[in-house]
């Protein structure tokens, strides 16, 4: 239905045309790698973001876009650090009329900063790889084929269901609903049910028709396909230059 | 025909987000009390034409309905006067009972609750769904959702009723209730349909989209007997 085929990227450049296999390394590489960093390696996370930002700029993904997909996101980044300033604990400083934690404030700031960099090597990610190649991706990287199968299925319901809530919302709006005020919550809250109720009736008729055709359970994997010299250089360089950087930068 | 059209196109072309041309061109005027069939091939436009009349959709060019420009301003008033039944009727309708899901237009309307009752009840009645209106829509059949879709919009005493295919994917009984309320009914109506047999039946007048563009705009008694003309545009 509305399953953009090239998932979020319309474009070409070298990092579209690396297997996904090398992206999934060097990218959620990167992402183990910059959680894992002990807080307070500024260095260390400096050169995380550059990497990020080179391979952004080697992608041609425009800002614009990347940063719109960044921003969605990390409202709920922050969301789950804000607190940290205002525990209670010695010493502390004073940022206006509040008196903050100053080692608070060092969490807040290291899990920020982790959270941007993470959330922005999967927004890349999926910028720059289009979702049927990074299952298969997933599934030449020896993940289980019925992970890769629910993962493929909810991707695939996911569009359906936002298709199905896009229109059901039409059909309102054409009947004069706004949805702007707080006691719209009511309908919202129906729609929800609505879209809720159908999606379990479709599931078991999806399972049915899948059954009809012979599924028993058992998810069907990938054809294996060679990796090419660039795309064994640019996980292995990538995945070398960070754990270098992440064992020796302060 | 005199006096000014209720719906007024001009000149509007429309592209999806995609790119993918769905409007180019298109000029048609209706007035009130017509019944207007649209037909066309897949693809040919016809539900996107639909959507622009009912403002969800804007392209360039003009649409005026009732005289007010398509525009922020009048939107609100527009789509009280045009009501727009969905193909699906799962779209349509979301509410946990038949009765609520008619008082939703009605209520947005800001009518008074003795008023919107009043009115539901009329409309079930209307649609032949009189003892149904407690019912879960879920539990109703395709054909009882296809004509409670139409209440939905019928308890906001619309100007225009705006349908698209009423009648697929029903049962021949199904379809010919359909086409006895849509008669029944009378008023302004419009219907995009694959279903020439209804705009044969119904309608007075009817306009033939393909690829966006309008093709024929007359009685369907001329435009749907031209045999050569209906395999052209896929009709036949
Ligand atoms: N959301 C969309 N995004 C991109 N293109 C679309 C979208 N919806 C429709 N189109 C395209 O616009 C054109 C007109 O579609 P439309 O749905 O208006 O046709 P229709 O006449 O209603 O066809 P049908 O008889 O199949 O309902 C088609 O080429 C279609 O592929
Ligand atoms: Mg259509």
């Amino acid at each position: 239905m509305h399953v953009p085929a090239r998932s979020l990227s319309q474009d070409d450049s070298l990092v579209h045309r690396l297997d996904a296999r090398a992206k999934l390394a060097a990218l959620l590489g990167l992402v183990i790698i910059c959680v894992s960093t002990p807080p307070g390696r500024w260095g260390a996370f400096v050169f995380y973001a550059v990497f990020l930002l080179a391979v952004a700029a080697l992608s041609r993904v425009s800002p614009h876009h990347l940063l719109k997909r960044l921003l969605a996101v990390l409202p709920f980044v922050v969301l789950v650090a804000v607190f940290l300033p205002f525990m209670p604990g010695q010493p502390r400083v004073a940022v206006g009329p509040l008196s903050l934690s100053r080692g608070g404030l060092a969490m807040f700031a290291t899990i920020s900063t982790k959270g941007l960099i993470a959330v922005g090597a999967v927004v890349l990610l999926s910028a720059t790889t289009p979702a049927a190649e990074l299952l298969a991706g997933l599934a030449r990287l020896r993940v289980p084929a019925i992970f890769v199968m629910l993962l493929a299925v909810t991707w695939r319901y996911l569009w359906l269901l936002a298709d199905e809530a896009r229109r059901m919302k039409r059909a309102a709006v054409a009947r004069g609903f706004t949805g702007r005020w707080l006691w719209h919550a009511r309908t919202v809250g129906r729609m929800i049910g609505a879209l809720f109720l159908r999606s379990h009736q479709r599931g078991e008729r999806v399972y049915l028709a899948m059954a009809a055709r012979g599924f028993d359970g058992r998810a069907v994997g990938v054809p294996p396909a060679r990796l090419r010299g660039g795309d064994l250089l640019f996980a292995a360089g990538s995945l070398a230059l960070l754990i270098a950087c992440r064992a020796v930068l302060p | 025909m005199t006096g000014e059209p209720l719906i007024d196109i001009r000149d509007l072309t429309f592209s999806y987000p995609d790119g993918t041309r769905a409007l180019s061109g298109l000029t048609v005027s209706i007035h009130a009390g017509q019944r207007v069939g649209l037909v066309g091939p897949n693809g040919a436009g016809k539900s996107t034409l639909l959507l622009h009349l009912g403002g969800m959709l804007s392209g360039t060019g003009s649409i005026r309905v009732a005289g007010s420009p398509m525009d922020r301003s009048h939107l609100r008033a527009i789509r009280a006067a045009v009501g727009l039944v969905f193909q699906n009727p799962d779209d349509q309708l979301f509410c946990p009972t038949v009765a609520e899901d008619l008082a939703f237009g009605p209520r947005n309307m800001k009518l008074d609750e003795h008023e919107v009752r009043h009115r539901v009840t009329a409309a079930l009645a209307a649609v032949g769904l009189a003892d149904r209106g407690g019912k879960s829509p879920f539990h109703l059949s395709f054909g009882e959702r296809k004509r409670a879709a139409i209440a939905t919009v019928l308890t906001m005493r619309p100007q225009a009723i705006v349908l698209d295919e009423p009648t697929s994917n029903l049962d021949p009984r199904g379809r010919r209730e359909i086409i006895a309320l849509l008669e029944r009914l009378g008023g302004t109506q419009v219907v995009a349909t694959h279903d020439l047999e209804l705009v044969r039946q119904l309608c007075g007048r009817v306009l033939v989209l393909s690829g966006g563009r309008l093709v024929a705009d007359g009685p369907p008694g001329e435009v749907l007997a031209d045999e050569s003309f209906l395999l052209a545009h896929g009709l036949a």
